[in-house]
């Protein structure tokens, strides 16, 4: 074998590594993909963050959708061809439908009949329930731990891994935007 | 040269303006009396049972805004200091729809929302 033949023995064997591993880190990164749409974006997000679909099953989401003139007190109503758009965004990427990631741990004691507010999931309350005590509250204040954003600066991307929590993370509610 | 002069002028009349003249004419045609923007402004400073449009746009239209509930902030209203807004008829009829049902309980009428079309797009 000669040098150039050993160097390009090297160079396969040193891509077939490397792009061994660059797919094992591209796979565990799609269970995490996050599919934006803007519509979606625009009529929700006006008023709040756009919260992920994977955050909620399909059947709260149709809860949602189905009862957006009153939607936590608030008039939030879409016209039909906006409501069908967005109702078929959500069951495509409501909770369940996508492979493991952080949110998908949200459906763990689920009961059949989901809330409409992913803050009232057994899943969210057990992951929070840390923050409480280190706050020192003996219940969660109203909204209090609706803006994602707050501590999980990365929540409009979908992104809510412990691991990206904002150092010295802590609520600014109510005074920050979500 | 003076005909020129009048086929160009429209051209360069802002979005925000045009939308709004398009708007206020179909609304014009189901109101009974000419907007005005004393009757605009009026309209957008009352409080009923506690809930105004500056309950979220604050006092002022040329500031951010912040959703009473979430506290999202909301871009200024005022054209001259936000150029989007009133350039969207769809969105425009959105919020009307929406906000109208929140702040009064009800929707506007064609008078209140012309007079409130008048009143902004002059801010």
């Amino acid at each position: 074998m000669n040098n150039t033949q050993t160097l390009l023995g090297t160079l396969i064997l040193g891509s077939i590594l490397t792009f061994g591993f660059y797919g094992v880190f591209v796979n565990a990164q799609d269970s995490e993909t996050y599919v934006k749409d803007d519509l979606y974006i625009e009529e929700c997000g006006a008023c709040h963050l756009a919260y992920a679909p994977a955050l909620m099953p399909h059947q709260s989401w149709v809860g949602i959708m189905q009862g957006l003139e009153d939607h936590f007190g608030e008039n939030a109503e879409l016209d039909a061809e906006g409501s069908a758009h967005i109702s078929k965004y959500l069951a495509q990427y409501a909770l369940g439908t996508g492979g493991p990631s952080t949110m998908s741990q949200l459906a763990r004691n689920l009961p059949q009949n989901a809330p409409l507010r992913v803050t009232e999931f057994p899943a969210f309350l057990d992951a929070h329930d840390v923050v409480k005590q280190q706050l020192e509250m003996q219940e969660w204040p109203d909204g209090f731990l609706s803006p994602c954003r707050d501590c999980h600066h990365q929540a409009a991307d979908a992104r809510f891994e412990k691991e990206l929590l904002h150092p010295g993370y802590g609520p600014s509610f109510p005074s920050s935007p979500n | 040269m003076a005909c020129f002069g009048l086929l160009v002028l429209p051209l360069v009349v802002p979005a925000a303006s045009e939308t709004t003249r398009l708007m206020l004419d179909d609304l014009a045609r189901q109101a009974e009396q000419p907007f005005t923007a004393k009757a605009g402004h009026d309209i957008w400073y009352r409080n009923v049972d506690g809930r105004s449009c500056t309950s979220c746009h604050t006092d002022s239209v040329f500031g951010e805004g912040r959703h009473e509930r979430t506290g999202k902030l909301i871009e200024p209203m005022a054209p001259s200091v936000n150029p989007q807004r009133l350039t969207e008829r769809k969105k425009i009829n959105k919020w009307f729809l929406r906000n109208c049902k929140w702040t009064f309980g009800r929707e506007c009428t064609a008078q209140e929302k012309g007079d409130i079309l008048v009143w902004l797009s002059q801010q």
